[in-house]
């Protein structure tokens, strides 16, 4: 055998070659049982019934995304457009959360005198459903839009802010010690040494409640919305388009994942040390 | 560069650079009570000075070291730098940390840069301020590295962008607080002459901690002794008589260097 670094080199490679090959080729062997059971499980409900099919889902995949940009309100909707309302209130909604509890959190994380004094109001409120804020939302705002922008707001809003105050803890307090002994400005204090630290704390909290916001969001569409994710399944479903589900499923969940990992791309922010 | 064997010799009226005076400072624990951890310290620095706080671990030096720049406040007693009374931080006092507490997200320049900059108003041009921290690094021999993360450089380089930065700032008080204390023993060697070296050069006040009697010798004018803690007092406050500039191996291989260290080692050892 010979163990040149070329050779080794080589050798490493070919090794993660074989070892991406069988995952793929497991993942495939995966899915295909996986729908040969399904196919199984559903068989005498090719008809009809209240039983998603493997074909049957794949036609209404194949007839919603071929009618994706169809805009013919309010019969004839295209997904595109569902999915684009939804993303609009869970950007909005989380993107106000995110203005108001990471500076909240920045201020909590230091002041232990304002944080104690509101630390009840923020437990009592964190465990609260996003969702039962809703008819107080559509009964102050008197808007449908509004009211699920609101929701996903709630959604957002503790779970920003408990993971940067956390991440405020969590600053090496030498690094405090160092602004104060260069009597560092209140900005630069904050922006130039508290904000970069805590960032770990904050991407995590971004990130966990961008996914919790897209969970939200479809629920609070079936009960708000006249267009959005949660809109086409619900109205899909009084339609007994039961296929239809499978698709929104697929959907809800690729979009999800691409919001994960676009959201993730901020812990490159964080630096390594 | 004048000796300084005679730094008691200053103007009549002219007051000490640092001067601390009947300070005592305790700390309550949940379990073990409240805790007097320094008794009463007075001592003063004139300017120009080098002293070095040794003392037993736990004996309170580090904690005498926060109360000199601020960070804590005597429970009694009172630090003046020059004219003025001490009640937070000040750019007047720079700190060399323990552990090197370099902001992570910046480069080595940066975190200088950073110190130089912090506190707004700057007398300095951007240019100036840029200059004048690349001079610093280069004069701890870190030209090379300071665009990189201190992620990437080793614990001594770690600790000399540290150094530099404290300098950087002209505070009249440079205070070091074991600043070579978590290097390995190769390296805390080479940084103990580059030390003096820039002592030597700088001619500005200095106060060290430190638990190292041979780092305390090689640097000092003066060595106070702090006793085993509880209510830490100083026990002694030795003259350190050798010449500058200094030659460590001719200071080492003097007769004077074995009592004093001899002395200095009885005192951290004698039981309370």
């Amino acid at each position: 055998m010979t163990t040149t670094p070329r050779a080794l080199q080589h050798r490493a490679r070919r090794e993660r070659t074989v070892f991406q090959l069988k995952s793929a080729g497991g993942m495939v062997l995966f899915a295909a049982s996986f729908i040969a059971i399904w196919h199984v499980a559903t068989a005498g409900y090719e008809d009809g019934g209240l039983a998603p099919t493997p074909l049957a889902s794949g036609q209404r995949l194949i007839e919603v995304l071929s009618s994706a940009f169809v805009h013919n309100p309010p019969n004839e909707v295209g997904i595109v457009f569902h999915l684009a309302a939804s993303l609009q209130r869970v950007v909005l909604g989380f993107g106000m959360a995110a203005l108001v509890a990471i500076p909240l959190g920045l201020l909590l994380g230091t002041s232990r005198v304002i944080h104690d004094a509101l630390d009840p109001v923020i437990q009592v409120l964190r465990p609260v459903s996003p969702l039962a804020w809703l008819p107080l939302g559509l009964a102050l705002l008197r808007d449908s839009q509004a009211t699920a922008i609101f929701v996903i707001f709630m959604a957002s809003l503790w779970i920003i802010l408990v993971n940067t105050i956390d991440g405020v803890r969590r600053v090496n307090p030498l690094y405090l010690d160092l602004a104060r002994t260069l009597e560092a400005t209140t900005a630069n204090r904050v922006l130039r040494v508290l904000l970069p630290a805590a960032l770990p704390g904050v991407v995590t909290g971004l990130r966990t409640a961008l996914s919790t916001a897209w969970l939200v969001i479809v629920a609070a569409e079936m009960i708000v919305g006249d267009r959005g994710m949660g809109t086409f399944v619900w109205t899909e479903w009084n339609a007994m388009n039961i296929n239809s589900m499978v698709v929104a499923i697929l959907v809800i969940g690729v979009t999800g994942l691409v919001l994960d990992r676009s959201i993730a791309q901020l812990h490159r922010l964080i630096p390594a040390n | 560069m004048g000796t300084t064997i005679e730094t008691d010799a200053q103007l009549p009226g002219k007051p000490p650079a640092l001067e601390i005076s009947k300070v005592t400072k305790g700390f309550a624990h949940r379990r073990r009570g409240f805790q007097q951890v320094l008794g009463e310290v007075s001592f003063s620095v004139d300017e120009g000075e080098f002293i070095s706080i040794i003392g037993p671990s736990g004996s309170g030096k580090s904690t005498l070291l926060k109360l000199i720049a601020g960070l804590e406040s005597p429970d009694q007693g009172h630090v003046r730098l020059t004219d003025e009374q001490i009640a937070a931080p000040s750019r007047r006092l720079g700190v060399v940390f323990q552990q090197h507490v370099l902001l992570p997200w910046l480069t080595a320049k940066q975190n200088v840069l950073f110190a130089l900059q912090a506190h707004g108003a700057s007398r300095r041009s951007a240019a100036e301020r840029e200059s004048l921290a690349e001079h610093w690094l280069g004069l701890v021999q870190l030209s090379e590295a300071q665009d990189l993360k201190p992620g990437e450089l080793s614990g001594g380089m770690q600790q000399r962008v540290g150094i530099a930065r404290a300098f950087a700032l002209e505070s009249e008080v440079l205070l070091l607080d074991e600043p070579l204390g978590a290097l390995d023993a190769l390296t805390r060697h080479a940084l103990q002459l580059q030390l003096l070296r820039l002592s030597e050069q700088q001619r500005r006040t200095f106060v060290l901690v430190t638990h190292d009697v041979d780092e305390a010798l090689l640097l000092s004018d003066r060595i106070l002794v702090l006793s085993h803690g509880p209510q830490a007092r100083i026990q002694q406050d030795l003259r350190v008589p050798f010449r500058r500039p200094r030659d460590r191996t001719a200071i080492e291989s003097s007769e004077d260097y074995l009592t004093l260290r001899r002395e200095l080692l009885e005192s951290l050892t004698a039981q309370p």
